[in-house]
């Protein structure tokens, strides 16, 4: 799949956890995200038309490291420039970043939800 | 598949993402740990003390509370703040890096996290943990052993330089000044020890030996002794354990006290003076040197004991001691000061009686010159609570080795010679002689058992009856005292109460018979048969120097709640004229009190009779010896017929010793004599038979005893 946005390693490493792969770790984990990250970016969304850049930092912190968990880097990596708009409390930049956080998640999300639904 | 000890494998995971939580619980429990999940930073710090994790995995970035702050006030909880933390910190973050550490994180692992690694890292962390639990609590264990130890620890190097410290309860005794890690011991020890303990110091990193020896050090008035012990530690340092001893020390010492001197007046006791007198023995042995014993004892110092108490007693006891003490010391002055005190021993061997050793005597003069000192020092009053007493000795004296040239020799012949002292009169002293007879030795052999006698309770009374001619009927008895000695048997009274009144235990002997009687009378007087049987005691002339003997009487009979009247005393003619005006006025208190008095021995006094009429006297008894010669000799015979007379015009009573035949008690009735006693009508008997006697014939017929002699007298 050479157009994939998931770190395949990472997938391995949760791969390798649950050997068996009887405890389902992998589709419940890619479960999890696809409702949290869903929840996050809706409340990134308020955060950033509030001007609320504490809440804004929060999430986007939440975030980057809740995608890294399941491979999402590019996702990851937007949420981490968003990290930096809330600790800066410039927002400029946040509403171009956010919707380019949204893309890269789709993409993200699709790709995840095929691979939880074939594990 | 690796697993760690479930015992020890409780992991806190604590992290507001969930997809974190689950990805670290799947990886702990999949190497065999149970997991608690937390969300923030104050739950972090809750779980931590309610589910005592052995490891907490803990994220920075967290609402509520954030990681580094759950962190310290973790640390900051004494219960929970060994838990390992492992950190989840931000990759290539040096600055929350060190933050972590600085909260006190154990380790970091950056985010994302490798979950393989994790694993590792936490068994990595648990191990260290449980190792470094492992030695904390053999830490404190040393720790606790070492505080139980009262010691004081000091580690030193070559130099005597204080490397590490702990200074002992008791420390105190033996430090100046403070230890001071960085200076030397020396430095807190008081001066002069220096040079010595730099020597053993060497010599224990040298030799690596232990040196242990005891130290004192003398703090104002008060010594401290100290157990050192110098202990290679390392190869450059020593360990000095030191422990105060003084207690023992103290206890030490007082056991020897008391085991080798007097409680009382301080005085060596009589071991250590047996101790000292071997010695002494074993040095002059072989050659011409002589010393002397002096055996001193307090002339009747056992009736200021008795009269005023103990508490006054052992007041004069310790004064005279010093007194003894200071006539030996005197001699100091006079030459060899320092010498001196080693040459002469004091001793108390108990009660009233001191020794001394004179080392080194030229001649017996000398020892009679300190002989003569001390009799002279005693004989200056002693005041006590604003009374004079004069307590004099009686000493004797016995010279190595011509008085003996062994401990028992030496002692039993200066004994001797004391007792001749007293014997002459007392408050004086005697050279032993070898004239000092068997007689002497027999005299004190009888005078101990005598002693022994009293305190063992081993006298008895016997009772003869006396019969009153007109009545017939017995109305009293005179109590005679009866001693059986262990070995010789029956000892006459002629023969020991002399030996009691010259050794001053007539006094222990008249108490003695005194409360025999009168507890008899309380027994008898509380039966039918004898409930007004009188009883009459003797009383020795000796009695007489202590002038409380009318209220001992008084009270022996008071206490038991018996008449006066029932308790007849007897004195003898010669003790009469023998006493002073002291003595007159004992009896006549006595007369006063309503005690009867009777004459005894009468007619062998040579005395005036005007004393007749000066004593309150109730009774006259005729001696034995006109009785005897009354049906023989006229003369006994015309002496008894004018006492009979002239006591019945004075309105006394009269009693005849010692009648023995039919011829005598005739005479006697003839003559109107009041009561007759003797072996005719009845011998001395004890209580038992006495009531015996009683119960038989309450009422003696004269008649038959004068028709039936024979049977009478059977």
């Amino acid at each position: 799949m050479t157009d994939s946005v998931i770190d395949q390693a990472v997938l391995d490493q949760i791969r390798a956890i649950d050997e068996s792969g009887a405890g389902g770790l992998l589709a419940k984990i890619i479960d999890m995200y696809l409702d949290e990250s869903t929840r996050m970016q809706a409340e990134m969304a308020g955060a950033i038309e509030a001007g609320d850049v504490a809440a804004l930092y929060q999430l986007a912190h939440t975030l980057k490291s809740t995608s890294a968990n399941v491979g999402a880097m590019k996702v990851s990596d937007v949420s981490k420039s968003l990290e930096d708009c809330g600790r800066s409390g410039d927002l400029d930049n946040a509403p171009e970043l956010f919707r380019s956080l949204e893309a890269e998640n789709n993409r993200a999300m699709a790709e995840l939800q095929g691979i939880a639904d074939a594990a | 598949m690796t697993t760690v000890d479930r015992g020890a494998g409780r992991v806190l995971v604590v992290d507001d993402d969930p997809t974190t939580r689950m990805l670290a619980r799947a990886t702990l429990e999949k190497s065999g740990l149970t997991v608690v999940e937390g969300v923030n930073g104050l739950e972090a710090v809750e779980l931590a003390a309610k589910s005592t994790p052995d490891l907490i995995l803990l994220d920075v970035e967290m609402p509520e509370l954030d990681g580094f702050e759950a962190c310290t006030r973790i640390r900051s909880r004494p219960e929970i703040a060994e838990i390992p933390i492992i950190m989840l910190t931000g990759r290539e973050d040096d600055e929350s890096i060190k933050a972590a550490y600085d909260s006190g994180a154990t380790d970091f692992v950056a985010k994302p996290v490798s979950w393989p690694l994790l694993a590792h890292r936490v068994r990595y962390v648990l191990r260290g943990s449980r190792e470094s639990r492992v030695l904390a609590e053999s830490k404190n264990k040393n720790r606790a052993f070492v505080k139980a130890i009262p010691d004081s620890m000091i580690v030193v190097d070559k130099d005597g330089v204080v490397r590490s410290h702990q200074r002992g309860k008791d420390g105190n005794a033996a430090f100046d000044r403070s230890l001071c890690v960085g200076q030397t011991v020396f430095d807190a020890l008081p001066s002069g020890f220096e040079t010595g303990w730099r020597r053993s110091i060497r010599h224990v990193l040298d030799k690596r030996v232990i040196q242990q020896f005891e130290t004192s050090f003398s703090q104002g008035k008060s010594v401290a002794y100290f157990d050192v012990r110098m202990v290679p530690f390392t190869n450059k340092q020593v360990l000095v354990i030191m422990r105060d001893v003084s207690v023992q020390k103290k206890a030490d010492a007082k056991v020897r006290r008391l085991a080798f001197f007097d409680t009382l007046t301080g005085l060596p006791n009589r071991q250590s003076f047996l101790i000292q007198l071997s010695e002494m023995i074993r040095q002059c042995a072989g050659t011409d040197r002589q010393f002397s014993v002096l055996y001193v004892d307090l002339d009747n110092f056992k009736r200021i004991n008795d009269t005023l108490g103990h508490t006054v007693g052992d007041a004069l006891l310790k004064a005279t001691a010093r007194r003894i003490e200071s006539c030996v010391r005197k001699q100091d002055h006079v030459s060899r000061l320092a010498e001196s005190a080693a040459q002469t021993h004091v001793a108390r061997l108990g009660g009233d009686e001191f020794t001394l050793l004179l080392r080194d005597v030229q001649s017996t003069d000398d020892a009679e010159a300190v002989a003569g000192r001390i009799a002279s020092a005693l004989r200056r009053p002693l005041v006590h609570a604003g009374q004079e007493f004069v307590i004099t000795p009686s000493i004797g004296i016995a010279t190595f080795p011509d008085d003996g040239d062994d401990i028992d020799s030496l002692v039993a012949n200066a004994n001797m010679a004391m007792y001749h002292s007293k014997e002459a009169g007392r408050d004086r002293f005697t050279q032993f002689s070898g004239t000092m007879s068997v007689r002497s030795l027999e005299r004190l052999d009888l005078e101990d058992a005598l002693r022994r006698a009293i305190r063992e309770d081993a006298l008895e009374l016997h009772y003869q009856p006396k019969l009153c001619l007109r009545t017939q009927a017995v109305k009293g008895v005179e109590a005679l005292l009866r001693w059986t000695h262990p070995e010789r048997g029956p000892v006459s009274p002629a023969k020991f109460i002399p030996i009691a009144e010259d050794s001053g235990l007539i006094n222990d002997i008249g108490d003695w018979v005194l409360n025999a009687a009168c507890d008899q009378l309380a027994a008898w007087q509380a039966t039918d048969a004898l409930k007004s049987i009188r009883i009459a005691i003797n009383l020795s002339g000796k009695q007489f120097v202590a002038n409380d003997i009318d209220q001992r009487i008084l009270d022996a009979v008071q206490n038991r709640g018996l008449d006066v009247s029932s308790l007849e005393l007897e004195l003898t003619e010669s003790t009469l004229m023998e006493t002073d005006e002291n003595a007159i006025k004992v009896v006549s208190r006595l007369s006063a009190a309503g005690f009867e008095l009777a004459i005894d021995d009468f007619g062998t006094g040579y005395s005036s009779l005007s004393y007749l009429t000066r004593f309150p006297i109730r009774t006259l008894k005729i001696d034995r010896s006109f009785v005897h010669r009354i049906s023989t000799d006229p003369k006994s015979a015309s002496l008894c017929t004018a006492i009979i007379a002239m006591a019945h015009s004075l309105g006394l009573n009269v009693v005849a010793e010692g009648v023995e035949t039919t011829e005598q008690l005739r005479s006697l009735i003839e003559r109107n004599c009041d009561e007759i006693q003797g072996y005719f009508f009845a011998e001395p008997m004890n209580a038992a038979m006495f009531e015996d006697f009683v119960e038989n014939r309450c009422v003696c017929n004269i008649a038959s005893l004068l028709a039936d002699p024979a049977e009478a007298a059977s």
